[in-house]
Parts: C-alpha cells; structure tokens; sequence
C-alpha cells in the first residue's frame, strides 16, 4: 500500500499537532492526525436505545456516520447547538469514522515536548479519555485519547 | 515386370478414362498383386480400393485423378524399394470422400490436413529416436509434445484406436528414464499408425496388431507400478505451494476455474448415472479433468494432478467403451471430484496462511480405488442400489443443449469484486444525492421548463445507472441449483429413498452474496425434504404413490423479490408430532391451541427434531435453524404450505440484493423509520373495538378474528408518538415476524421508497432493533427496523399461547 509519510497515529500525549476545542469553558485537544474532516452542525438523527452519550447519526456524504456528545460522555450537560457548534471527525487508527460534537473549534496546535506534562493518575473520573495536559500560553489543554471517545 | 508392377501400369492408364468400373478391378488386381510380405503396400493398395469403392458422381473427378495419381507413385515407390515399413511415404491415400462412421464436422480437407499432420509428426518422432542414445530430457519432452499433438488431432478426426495408442506411448514415455527404453516400442507405433491411418481414412477397420502393441506398451508398465508413480507424486510429496507470486496468482485462478468446471462435471456424472450416456458428454468429462489434470501439473499440484489423472483414465475407458462406465466407476468418479474439490480449499488455505496443505482423510484410498478399479475382478458383487435419482430441467433444456450452450459462452472479464462494489456503493451515492436535487424546493420553483426536463433525463440515466450497477453482482442460480442434484444423488443414495430433482428457473439471477449464502439453508432444506418428508419405498407403495420421489426446486421473479420453492411430494408436516414434541421442549405449554401455522413453524426452532432417531441426514435439529437464521439475515422470509399424504413446499421470499431494499416509510413521533416491505402483510387504521389492553398493559388486536400482540413503536423506541396516547389514531402495520405475526403501531405511513442500506455501527445499535440505515431523498437519516427484534422486545401477553422465554423466577 502507499508508504505514510507521517506516522498514521500521533502516540498519545506525545508531542505534535493537535487540534483544540472548547467543551463549556475548558479546552481539549486531539492529535490533529486522526482527525479526518469537521462539518457544520446539522440535524441529527436520534437512535433510540443508543447509548447517552450517542446523539445519533448523520448523513456524511452518503454514508451514516455516529455522532457521540462528549460532554455526556464526561457527566456534563449537552452540547447545546449554537452557530459555534460542529462535529469533529475523528477516524483513530483502523476504526471506523465517527463524529464528536463540540461547543466551539479553536485552532491546530503544535504541542513541543515542554509543552506537555504527563496527567496524574486520578486526575480526572474520565482517566481513560486524559491522555496528558498541554500549555498554550497558560491554557490548560485537556489532551485527549481520541479512541476513548468513540462509540462503545 | 512383376506382376504388381504391370497392374500397376494397367491402372495408370485407365486413370485418364472416365470408365470407373475399369478403374475400381484395376485398383482390384494391383491389391490381389501386391506381395505377401509387403504391408505397408497392401495397406495403401487396400486405400485406393476403398477410395475407388466410394466413388460417387459428385466427386471432382480432377481430385480424385490427382490422388491416384499421388498413390501410384507411393505404390510404385514402395514396390521398387521393396521395404516393408520404413518408407516415411508410405501412407498416400488421401480420402477423396470422408468415410463413415467419422464425427460429422470432419471433411476431406481436414482429413489430408490430419493424414499429412500426422506422418509428419511420426516422421519427427522417428528421427528423434533414431538418435535416442545421445537425447537428453529435452528431446523426451519434445516427442511428449508431438504425441500429444498427435493424440489430439486423432480424437479431434474420431480415430479412438489412434488416440489410445498415442494415450498409452505417451504414459509410457513419462515413466521411463530414458527414451532408449522405448525406442522400439515406439517406432513399432509409428509403423501401425502409418499402416492404420490410410485404412481408417478409408473408411476399412483398423489393422490387426494394435491389441498386442497395447498390450505390450501396457505391460512395461504394469498396474502396481503406475499405482506407486501416482502414489509417489501424492499429497506426501508435494503439500506445500511454490511460494513465487506469480504461481500463487495462477492458483487462484486455477482454484476457481477447477471448482467450476468440477460443479459441471458433477452434473454430466449424476446425469450419466440416470442413464443418459452419450460419447460428447464423455469427450466433456474427459476434457474436465484432463483439464484439472495440465493445470495441477504446471502448478505443481501433485496430489490433484495424481486424482485428475485417475480419473482420467477411467473416462478414457469410456471414450472407447461406454459400458465401461459402470456404476461403479461412476461413484468413484463422483467422489473424486469432492476429493479434488477437498484437496483446492485444503491447498487455498494452505496458501492463504503459508502453510502447508493438510492432508485430505481418505486420499489415498480414493486414488487406489480409481486405479485399481480397473483391474479385472475376479467376481463383481453386486450391490443393493436404490434407483438413481435424476436432476432434470423442467425448462425443457436437455445437459446436451447446455453445454452446447457454455461452448458458446458469452465474452467476462474478470473484476476484483471489491471494485464493483466500491462502484456500486458509489452509484448508491450518486442515486441519493439525485433524490435530494430532486425533491429540492427551490429547484422546483426557479428552473426553467427546459432545465426540469435536463434534470428529468439526468435522473433517468441515474436510475439506468443503479439498475446496471447492481446487476453486475447478479449471478444465475444455475451454479447453486447444480451443487443440488449432486446432493439430492448423493442423499437418495444414503437414504436407500429413490428421489428425483427436477430443477426450474436457474436462470433466475440474483445477487452474488445473496447467492452464496443460499447454498446452506438449501443443503439442509433438501436433507430435510429426504429425510423427513420423502417416505421409505415401502410406506409410498402402500399409499399408493411412485416409488420414485419428485423433489421439486425452482425460482422465479416476483415483485422485485426473488421466489426459491422446494417441494417434494412426501408426506406431509405431522402436525401432531411437531406440536408433540414442542410441548415436550418446553417450546409450547401443555394444551395450548396454535394455528397450523404456528405449529409449522415451530420446526424452525434451534434443537428442533420430530426424527425418532438422529441419522446421518439430519434428526440433530439444527437445519432448519439455519435456514430461518440465513432467510431472517437477508431480510426475507419462508412460507410453508403442507398437505398431509401429499408433500410439503417451502417458499423462500428473499430480496434480490443485499444493497436496496424496498422499505415502507413510517413516522412515530417525529422521526421516519424504515420497515422493510418483504415483513410487511397488511396495514390498517385500528377501530377502537379492534384494541383491547390486557389488565391495562399489553395491548392486542383483533383483525378479522386473529389476535395479534400490538407493539407500540413509539414506546419501545421510548419516543413521544401520538399512537401511543390513542391508537386510533395512528395505523397498524401487519409484520410477519416468522415466529409470529404481530402489529406495529405507527403514527403514520408515508409510503413506499427504495432505499440503499447503510450499515450502522453495532456499538450504537446495541439494542439491535436496526438493521441498517438508509438516507432519505431529503438528504436525512432514517433507520430501517428490524422486524424480528421488535417483537422480541414487546412484553409478552401472559397466558400467551406461546410460552415466554424463561425468566429467572421461573427457574
């Protein structure tokens, strides 16, 4: 197959482009690598019976894509839609596409290795999605293990 | 002068006459002239007799002066040298006329092509071995070459005795170690067949000799010894797979060729065994596995090449003596094919994983059996054989029409099925994002008349689009339906129950996966047909009926859904015995009243079996689950319909393809759901006397007497539908869940819409209440409903005549 001339997969919480987001008033962030596209906020279609955190399915160009609400995921409140909410797709290694929703995208982001400090163990309920914590001139940056976010 | 030579001259001289009678006593007294001892010369005199016998008005009198003309000289020439075969001339009758007893599609023009073919190839073969002492491999392989040629062209023109010859030299010369070894038993060869081919072309029985040459090439290689040659190069010897790519590119090739090509030879087989016996489907068999035969050599495919070889042999009987192919033989043959087949998926997964192929049970004694069945036995036993069952095409189209048919096959190509389906997948798109322009509003409103009409023809050529799309996935049934009278065969022969299959509609296409995925369920559907439904000979005799069973398997169209019946004219579900048996399993409670349909379906159960005693057929009760499971996957369903004493049909409704479904679009709440069109029976709008509400539960409904369960969309998708608050308001949707019927009530139907299927992730379906997703023409989401999940999910009606899945308390 076609030779990648970067590394498909950023190594979690190694240095490297992210992408930022805001969920409420805290940022995050995912390597920008497995990040495949980001759409505008459409309707979604509900799945009843889904799991909470999953909003439901939209329509990718033909093909049915899940969208999670990470915010669920993590115990807050919704995502409530507003002209600054869309959806990141995120297509970590091998798995399939699956879109997050969140309430604001910032920017890409180049994390340089004092830039990034490991996360305690028990920093946060949610240890398995806190992949590391990331400085941008004093901002906390949330980084985040893209896979954990998909549906489960 | 000798006396030849002065008949000789007498016949030269008539030649310029048109006086024919003179002609042929001429041609008479140079023959009774000819020397004793000189063979070859009455061989070719015996020629020009027989030319001269044939003679008829309509023969171009220059032509045939041209050849006598030639065979004089040859006659002269011989007499002169005085030699009996050394002459490479010897052989100069050119036919004037075809002789009798020739394939049809040989002419005069093809037989002096054959007859200069071959004494120039002899005359190859003979100077090759005139310097066998200083030859190495390559000149063995270039005589090998020339035989075959030869040995060709004889079975192309019909000279059976040639080939045979040829067949048994080239055997021969693949055992020795070198050419020295047969140099006279060559030659000796060629001097026959220079001898018999002027006498065969002239239509004269072959010269004596021909027995005690086979006889004496046969004997230098005696039975055992061939036995341990094609022993040697068995699945010991060559087990792995050469590991250069470019052969492993063949194998796949040659892997699905084989499985063709041995699914047809399987029919010509069980077709031969119902008596039908004729040389083409012989010549068509032979031609299988001489097939196989080359391939697996070049690929180095010992133990497939050992059995084809074996296998080919036993035809090649035939091809002389049809009455060779005994019964016998003919099972042996049947088994080879499963055993080749056996050996290439052992081999392909040897490939696929690099490993090496696992050797096949059995093998061996298979291939000691084909050879030594040849060997004469010292006393046949015979055996206590049903009758054969036979696979016959109630289309009318006779095996010999067929494969006249596949000669004249339509022009493939071969595609990697991942591109056509990436192809499809695309047109899918494309047909999507046409309904959205489509149904736009504000194209509808701005575009001019002439712009619509531009969109209208764009749309048209995407549906076109779509229907060629999926048809390049679509495969006949034939392929599948074949596989079925080797089965039938095979089980009629277990059983000791004579059944006949007769097939219809195997033109009928389908879906390639869709296909492939029937084989199973019909596998145990026919066993089920043999073993539960067809009577033992005995009970059939008493109820009066034919001894022979009919089993009946065909397909057709209708309605866009493909329809696959099987029936068979045995006795009948035991409606009794099932219900028996059920209440026994725990399946039914005691004394519960079920429809017949019901209680039918109630064979489809996993674990399921009315057979007093498991046999080798079936009895374990997991067949018929597999059908209801593989049916249920593709989102079709079975009708049963028995008569007591009379048979049973099942009816298979599947849909064409996998990808487009047709769906009814349904709203609860404010969503639109799919439900697809195949489950649906009927839809109604509920009169509030039609509902009634268990203990304020449970709701069922009364349609035309039936009560069916109620399941309330709406609330098992845990949505706010109107439905749910006053169902007469919205409509109920008839589903025919397989193990029962059930309404589905709805808030409203929108209406009927192909849809393509998206699959969607199974870890946001975890409930499994969908079965994909489609886009709707407005460019949203809308989930198809699994039909035989909702009702699983409804809570059951207590006191139900079905009793429900056992709840812990119950334990």
């Amino acid at each position: 197959m076609s030779t990648a001339v970067q590394p498909a997969n950023t190594a979690l919480g190694e240095p490297g482009r992210y992408l930022t987001f805001r969920l409420d008033r805290e940022v995050y962030g995912v390597p920008i690598l497995n990040v495949r596209e980001i759409i505008e906020m459409q309707e979604i279609s509900p799945v009843p019976r889904a799991a909470p955190s999953v909003r439901g399915v939209v329509n990718l160009r033909g093909r049915v894509l899940p969208v999670i609400d990470p915010k669920i995921r993590f115990g807050l409140d919704p995502v409530e839609p507003s002209e600054l909410t869309v959806i990141i797709v995120l297509q970590p290694g091998d798995s399939k596409p699956f879109g997050v929703l969140v309430d604001e995208v910032l920017e890409v982001h180049r994390f340089d290795a004092d830039a990034i400090t490991d996360a305690p163990a028990g920093a946060s309920d949610q240890q398995d999605a806190l992949a590391a914590f990331g400085k941008v001139r004093d901002q906390l940056v949330f980084l985040l293990d893209p896979t954990s976010l998909g549906p489960q | 002068m000798s006396a030849f030579a002065s008949a000789l001259a007498e016949l030269t001289t008539l030649l310029v006459s048109a006086d024919v009678a003179g002609l042929v006593s001429a041609a008479r007294k140079v023959r009774s002239a000819v020397p004793a001892d000189n063979e070859d010369l009455a061989a070719l005199a015996d020629g020009v007799v027989a030319v001269l016998a044939t003679y008829g008005e309509d023969i171009d009198r220059e032509l045939l002066v041209a050849q006598l003309e030639n065979d004089i000289a040859g006659m002269s020439m011989l007499a002169a040298a005085g030699t009996a075969s050394t002459g490479a001339s010897a052989a100069r009758a050119a036919p004037a006329e075809v002789p009798r007893g020739l394939p049809e599609w040989v002419d005069a023009a093809m037989l002096s092509e054959f007859l200069d073919a071959q004494r120039h190839g002899l005359t190859e073969v003979e100077e090759i071995l005139l310097e066998a002492a200083s030859a190495g491999d390559s000149e063995k392989l270039r005589i090998a070459r020339i035989l075959h040629t030869l040995k060709g062209e004889s079975s192309t023109v019909g000279f059976s005795e040639l080939e045979e010859l040829y067949h048994v030299l080239e055997d021969r010369l693949g055992e020795v170690p070198a050419l020295t070894a047969i140099v006279d038993e060559a030659l000796a060869v060629k001097d026959w067949v220079l001898l018999a081919v002027p006498a065969l072309l002239a239509g004269n029985p072959a010269p004596p000799g021909r027995t005690e040459l086979l006889a004496r090439l046969r004997a230098e290689q005696p039975v055992a010894v061939k036995h341990e040659a094609a022993r040697s190069t068995g699945p010991e010897a060559k087990t792995t797979i050469p590991s250069d790519p470019e052969v492993l590119a063949l194998f796949g090739e040659f892997h699905d060729e084989a499985m063709e090509s041995l699914t047809q030879a399987d029919e010509m087989l069980v077709s031969i065994e119902s008596g039908v016996v004729d040389a083409p489907t012989v010549d068509a068999l032979f031609r299988v596995f001489h097939t196989i035969k080359g391939l697996a050599g070049f690929l180095d495919l010992g133990a497939i090449g050992a059995l084809a070889h074996a296998a080919e042999t036993l035809l090649d009987d035939a091809r002389n003596d049809l009455a060779t192919l005994t019964e016998d033989r003919l099972d042996l043959l049947l088994r080879a094919t499963t055993m080749i087949r056996n050996v290439l998926e052992a081999t392909r997964a040897a490939v696929a994983s690099g490993g090496e192929a696992a050797k096949i049970e059995g093998f061996d004694v298979l291939l000691d059996r084909l050879v030594t069945v040849r060997k004469p036995k010292v006393r046949d036993v015979p055996r206590e054989l049903p009758p054969m069952p036979v696979a016959q095409d109630a289309d009318g189209d006779d095996a010999a029409e067929r494969r006249a048919g596949t000669t004249t096959a339509k022009e493939t190509i071969k595609v990697d099925l991942a591109r056509v389906d990436s192809l499809v997948e695309t047109i899918g798109e494309l047909v999507i994002v046409d309904a959205m322009v489509m149904g736009s509003a504000d194209l509808r409103s701005t575009v001019s008349p002439r712009t619509r009409h531009q969109l209208a023809q764009l749309s048209k050529i995407v549906r076109d689009l779509q229907r060629q799309g999926l048809a390049l996935r679509m495969v006949p049934l034939r392929g599948v339906f074949q596989k079925m009278s080797r089965l039938v065969r095979d089980l009629s022969r277990r059983s000791g129950k004579p059944i006949r299959l007769d097939l219809a509609g195997q033109d009928a296409e389908m879906d390639r996966s869709l296909a492939e995925r029937l084989g199973d369920p019909l596998v145990h559907m026919m066993r089920n047909a043999v073993d539960h439904g067809v009577e033992s000979v005995e009970a059939r005799r008493k109820a009066g009926k034919p001894e022979t069973a009919t089993l009946r398997l065909s397909a057709y169209h209708e309605g866009g859904n493909i329809i696959i019946e099987l029936s068979d004219d045995g006795k009948g579900l035991d409606r009794d015995a099932i219900l028996r048996k059920a209440t026994e399993r725990g399946l039914v409670m005691e004394g519960a009243s079920l429809t017949d349909r019901e209680v039918y379906e109630l064979i489809f159960a996993p674990g399921f079996s009315t057979a007093v005693q498991v046999t080798e057929l079936s009895g374990r009760g997991v067949g018929m689950d597999v059908v209801k499971r593989t049916v249920d996957e593709l989102r079709g369903r079975i009708q049963i319909a028995t008569e007591p004493g009379r048979g049973t049909t099942f009816k298979l409704v599947l849909p064409l393809t996998l990808a487009i479904i047709d769906g009814m679009l349904l709203v609860a709440g404010s969503r639109r759901y799919v439900l697809p069109t195949l489950a649906i029976v009927e839809s109604l709008q509920p009169r509030a006397e039609q509902i009634h509400r268990f203990a304020g539960g449970a709701q069922v409904l009364d349609v035309r007497g039936e009560q069916l369960p109620l399941v309330d969309l709406g609330r098992l998708l845990g949505i706010d539908a109107l439905s749910s608050v006053d169902p007469t308001r919205g409509f109920v949707v008839v589903v025919d869940g397989l193990n029962s019927r059930f309404g589905l009530l709805v808030d409203d139907l929108i209406g009927q819409q192909q849809v393509v299927i998206k699959h969607i992730d199974a870890t946001v379906n975890h409930a499994g209440l969908f079965s994909g997703a489609a886009i709707l023409s407005d460019g949203h989401v809308g989930l198809i409903l699994n039909p035989a999940a909702l009702r699983a999910d409804e809570p059951r009606i207590p006191a139900a005549r079905m009793m429900p899945a056992p709840t812990p308390e119950a334990k």
